[in-house]
């Protein structure tokens, strides 16, 4: 749930890359943290905690200083969680009080059964969080579109955005930051659209 | 010939993977082989997603229309100036038809009048993928997947995807669960973790009897609590905390956005600056 801090007039939101393990998950947060160009002293440092096995990162950083929503500042924390399968318990922490997610896939054909496991492991973590996927902006970022063995774009679609709603969906080359930022842009804005609508008409 | 029906292709298709045992695939050959029981019936076989979805995706008409979520335009993409991508060689043409285009938004946002645009200029984002996605009719639902012999018995590249880009930072200092081991190592030490902010548990070593992750919440909350104290009081931030719990003493430093608790053995004293040296650690994870 977006924090509104009506003391330092900040709107801080969490957003949360969910995805298979090696689906570019890291890659999207690296770049993101050495390309994002913000007012001095604005970027959060990118924290790594890695156990022997596990991953986690975690970073936050205030994209633009200037950026103001009503007179509120707007601060992103981007998490990723690790998609080994046996860390299930660590992905339901770092959902804890998501505000959006942005699923990076893995074009290859060899991982779609491994997309799709994510996809619905991402909706059943939700729900052990009272949440429904449905009422949380996310987008779909199929990423790794670099690889020879890729899946086309019309069945990882018909995969994982195949619900009544059509999400948006980005093909990227993480590694080469190429739709990485396009990815983070659209769920930034549809966080702060959610924002928007919710506060319509009230006070801030 | 194996005639695939297209429920069961529809619901593996779903599933990411075509996954069949022998004895189905051989009830799908065309002609019927014998009628005659085989040792190898219960092997399972893989079909090639490569060669199936293709032509599934053309028969089933996927990619019909279906309402979209949108954004108001007024609102403007939050980061710019990233780095463009490379200019890539032309895509093979694939015969498709018209972009789909979706007359009903399911979400939109009002205009915003106060909000203030990012000066800088905004980059061309990349056009979603929605948008390019051709529609095909569907015209043969229900119809068999016809896979000839030749498709079963394609060559398929096997290429093993390259490793993971970007990660080698995380192999250039001591792991969290290292870092916990020196605590551990330093004597005098019950336990100790390292937490987020929000609680969420990152490594430790808590003697049973005490459940990590349920430490690991209420630490951060812990230290910001009497920080907040200080900082009202006008003292300053707080730079890391001692206290005890019966006769067992606790210690909780905060290293930039990480917390690293160590609590000590009843009656014991902590030893304090072995624990500050190794919670500096933590610093130099942060890039």
């Amino acid at each position: 749930m977006a924090i509104i801090n009506q003391a330092t007039k900040e709107l801080q939101v969490k957003i949360v890359y969910y995805g298979p393990a090696m689906g570019g998950k890291t890659t999207n947060l690296v770049q993101v943290h050495d390309h994002v160009q913000t007012a001095a002293g604005n970027k959060g440092k990118l924290v790594s905690l890695a156990t022997s096995s596990d991953r986690t990162l975690f970073f936050d950083f205030l994209p633009i200083e200037a950026m103001s929503i009503k007179g509120f500042k707007t601060k992103f924390q981007l998490y990723t969680v690790p998609g080994q399968v046996i860390y299930n318990t660590t992905r339901q922490l770092v959902l804890r009080g998501v505000d959006g997610i942005v699923f990076v896939a893995d074009s290859q054909y060899d991982k779609m059964a491994e997309n799709a496991e994510s996809f619905a492991n991402l909706e059943e973590n939700l729900k052990t969080l009272k949440l429904n996927l449905a009422d949380i902006p996310y987008i779909l970022q199929y990423n790794k579109r670099d690889l020879p063995n890729v899946a086309p774009v019309e069945y990882l679609e018909f995969l994982l955005n195949n619900r009544e709603v059509q999400v948006p969906s980005f093909t990227s080359v993480a590694h080469k930051c190429e739709g990485v930022f396009e990815s983070l842009n659209m769920i930034t804005r549809m966080l702060l659209s959610k924002y928007i609508n919710q506060n319509a008409g009230q006070p801030v | 010939m194996v005639a695939l029906p297209f429920g069961a292709v529809e619901a593996g298709m779903k599933q990411g993977r075509l996954a069949f045992s022998w004895k189905i695939m051989r009830s799908w050959l065309q002609p019927p082989p014998p009628p005659a029981n085989s040792p190898l019936d219960g092997m399972v076989l893989n079909l090639a997603l490569s060669v199936v979805a293709p032509r599934f995706m053309a028969e089933s008409g996927a990619g019909q229309m279906r309402r979209k979520v949108t954004v108001d335009a007024a609102i403007p993409d939050l980061f710019s100036n990233f780095p463009q991508p490379q200019p890539q060689p032309a895509p093979t043409p694939v015969p498709s038809p018209a972009p789909v285009r979706v007359a009903a938004p399911v979400q939109t946002v009002p205009s915003l009048p106060a909000f203030a645009p990012v000066s800088a200029p905004v980059a061309k984002p990349l056009e979603p993928v929605a948008a390019r996605i051709a529609a095909s009719v569907p015209t043969s639902l229900g119809e068999d997947i016809q896979l000839t012999d030749a498709d079963l018995a394609a060559d398929l590249p096997t290429f093993k995807g390259a490793a993971s880009p970007g990660t080698e930072f995380l192999k250039r200092y001591a792991t969290p669960n290292e870092i916990v081991a020196k605590a551990m190592a330093l004597g005098n030490i019950g336990g100790a973790l390292i937490a987020l902010p929000d609680g969420l548990l990152v490594a430790g070593r808590i003697p049973p009897g005490m459940n990590s992750e349920t430490v690991a919440a209420f630490v951060p909350q812990i230290y910001s609590r009497v920080s907040q104290s200080t900082r009202e009081l006008r003292m300053g931030d707080l730079t890391n905390l001692t206290f005890s719990v019966g006769k067992t003493p606790w210690k909780i430093f905060r290293v930039g956005a990480i917390y690293f608790a160590a609590f000590g053995r009843p009656g014991e004293a902590l030893p304090e600056a072995e624990l500050a040296v190794i919670a500096a650690e933590l610093d130099r994870k942060a890039k």
